[in-house]
């Protein structure tokens, strides 16, 4: 039975960063991926009916916004630029293992793994996702090389991974 | 270094390998990559699926690192976390703020009422603005001035009250709106709401939602089937354009309920005021905001729109059609008039000229392609490359030949006309083009205002002559060097 416009609205909020996510791998901008869910947020409440199940919901969202991605990477003359379709559709598996989970589990993982950063680590992710800070900007404000900085935010992120991973093998184990 | 290993309470990094893929896959996710990365990237997600599992994950860390610090930045401001989340058990972010609209250099977030008045109303899709609400809301609202300390209130019907920044509201069985703050948004009933101030585009997308209106202090405006912006400023008139399908038009108080209205369709636009008066708006502008500009409003924050306004000689009386100036939107497939739904398209698969891609442009009036007399004054902000395209079948007239430089470039119409099948709108350069422009130069070293003339001057029929096209790309300081030496007079610019 297809889903309700009521309850295709909820999923959307609880699964908005992970589809973000995914919308961002596909067209390497931020700003660009905000407009395409966007778009794609109000084709999924008008076409609700489409959307057959809870497990339908997340990879047609993904479907959805790949249309979108591809017409407006293609008006950007950005294709060359991104991903191409055959990754794309490998990586479709590896977004499918967390379509359960609500962002709202991830992100209290990450705030519990965000604890334990060193200062600098925390300054940053700071810097990075709450300043909006990036590239030479993110450099500047931490008087780093470009290059120091992307460095250290990639093992930043690494090791939040590795603590994300811990985190979601133990609540595993306790449910 | 100590600070290029930050994590000494967390894992150190593995092999070499691997990091270079992730600092290759972070540079990507922040758009800081090249072709030539991104073609890396591609290779080593096509090989290797651990590669593929790393990718996914990262960029989930990131999209949820995000909404955590727009989470966090809006706790900070107002309710806490707790008070916040008691609405739907989510975690709650508010509305990011349009990148695209210059307040968004203000801060990350437009100033919005309490989220709980918010949900009251409606349902909130996400913290990127859109939301949506119930339908079959018709009672009579709560003044739309919601306070912290009322936030719980159950409301029956909601709005939405914007301090800065853009949101777009799903209007289910009717289609969406997107509200440019400052703005007080209010839905009064399922086909019914008012713009007390601000800046609103509508778009009507289903067949139930005709008829939709819109309440202003100036009058009132009912949908027809159709997209439409409306400008409610404090101290100016009321402004209306129409950009697709037709509305009715309705002025405040100097009509009867019962009264004609004003019909206004695709392409047309006004300022009016209650006490009835009402005027064409000449030319808007679109493309980097989110709902639309009209042509006497400063641009506040954009400062890289060159063409700021279009104006003609035709009498207010004998038209209401504005002009719509695009800035940095040219590319393929870009619609070329205001009264068509032609593109344009480079001629090959190679596409337009590479200098024209995210040129500013005006989309013009087909319907004027066969005015003699019609003189066209193009405003331009600063040193710029002004073009024209111009249609290959038609006589090159002298304003053309003696003011610009023909590049010996060309660019591609694709001619919309539905019932002829040989005239489809395809997608992408080198597709379904039906005429053939060249691109005509000239260099404008000053602001001013460039004069333009009219298009056919060789007896033209119906049919066989399009308008011509107008796009401009900003002049770097060599250009203008240049320019200044070898043409310092240039009677058709003249000063603002």
């Amino acid at each position: 039975m297809a889903l309700q416009q009521d309850v295709v609205v909820q999923l959307l909020l609880k699964h908005r960063g992970k589809l973000l996510g995914a919308i961002r791998a596909m067209v390497a901008d931020e700003h660009l991926a905000e407009d395409i869910f966007q778009e794609v947020s109000i084709a999924a409440v008008n076409k609700c009916g489409e959307i057959t199940n809870l497990e339908h919901f997340a990879p047609w969202v993904r479907t959805a916004a790949r249309l979108q991605a591809l017409s407006a990477l293609r008006n950007r003359n950005r294709l060359p630029r991104v991903l191409t379709e055959d990754v794309l559709d490998a990586l479709e598996a590896h977004w499918r293992v967390f379509d359960t989970k609500p962002d709202a589990d991830l992100t209290d993982a990450l705030r519990a793994c965000m604890e334990r950063l060193s200062p600098y680590a925390r300054q940053l992710i700071e810097t990075r996702y709450t300043q909006g800070k990036r590239g030479n900007e993110l450099a500047t404000a931490l008087r780093r090389s470009v290059n120091t900085v992307y460095v250290a935010l990639t093992r930043v992120h690494h090791a939040l991974r590795d603590c994300l991973r811990r985190q979601m093998t133990e609540e595993a184990g306790r449910g | 270094v100590d600070d290029m290993n930050p994590l000494n309470s967390l894992n150190k990094s593995s092999s070499d390998g691997r990091e270079a893929f992730e600092l290759l896959a972070l540079r990507y996710l922040d758009g800081l990559h090249t072709e030539e990365e991104s073609r890396q990237l591609n290779e080593q997600l096509a090989a290797s699926a651990e590669s593929r599992e790393l990718f996914a994950a990262l960029s989930l860390e990131i999209a949820i690192l995000k909404e955590m610090s727009l989470s966090e930045t809006d706790d900070s401001d107002r309710a806490s976390p707790s008070e916040r989340s008691s609405a739907t058990g989510a975690p709650l972010a508010f509305a990011e703020s349009n990148p695209l609209d210059p307040a968004a250099d203000e801060g990350w977030l437009p100033r919005l009422w309490p989220m709980q008045w918010v949900l009251a109303a409606g349902v909130v899709i996400g913290g990127v603005g859109v939301w949506a609400f119930k339908p079959g809301l018709n009672e009579q609202t709560e003044p739309a001035v919601a306070t912290a300390a009322n936030h719980v209130a159950p409301l029956e019907v909601g709005g939405v009250h914007i301090e800065s920044g853009t949101t777009k509201l799903l209007l289910p069985k009717v289609g969406y709106v997107v509200v440019e703050g400052p703005a007080e948004f209010d839905l009064l009933g399922p086909k019914r709401a008012r713009l007390k101030y601000g800046r609103i585009k509508m778009r009507v997308t289903e067949e139930t939602g005709r008829g939709f209106v819109v309440e202003t202090p100036d009058g009132e405006i009912t949908d027809l089937g159709t997209e439409f912006g409306v400008n409610v400023g404090e101290g100016r008139k009321t402004g209306l354009v129409v950009f697709e399908g037709a509305v009715d038009l309705r002025v405040a108080e100097s009509q009867p309920t019962d009264a004609p209205r004003m019909h206004l369709v695709g392409g047309e636009g006004v300022v009016f005021d209650k006490a009835g008066s009402l005027e064409r708006i000449m030319s808007i502008s679109t493309g980097a905001v989110s709902t639309f500009r009209q042509d006497d409003e400063a641009f506040a924050g954009e400062s890289a729109q060159i063409i700021t306004k279009v104006q003609d000689n035709l009498r207010k009386s004998e038209t209401k059609k504005f002009y719509e100036i695009v800035p940095r939107g040219l590319n393929e497939d870009v619609r070329k008039y205001v009264d068509r739904r032609h593109e344009w398209n480079g001629l090959t698969t190679a596409g337009m000229p590479s200098y024209l891609v995210g040129a500013d442009y005006v989309r013009t009036f087909n319907a004027d392609s066969l005015k003699k007399n019609i003189a066209i004054r193009v405003t331009v902000s600063r040193p710029a490359k002004l073009y024209v395209f111009f249609d290959d079948r038609l006589k090159v007239p002298a304003w053309l030949s003696d003011q610009f430089r023909n590049t010996g470039d060309k660019i591609g119409g694709d001619s919309a006309y539905p019932k002829r099948k040989a005239h489809l709108i395809g997608k992408g350069p080198g597709v379904e083009v039906d005429d053939i422009y060249s691109v005509w130069e000239r260099t404008v070293s000053e602001p001013g205002v460039v004069k333009l003339g009219a298009s056919n001057i060789g007896g033209a029929k119906a049919g066989s002559a399009s308008m011509y096209g107008i796009a401009a790309t900003p002049l770097d300081v060599n250009d203008v060097t240049a320019q200044d030496s070898s043409d310092n007079s240039n009677n058709a610019v003249s000063a603002n």
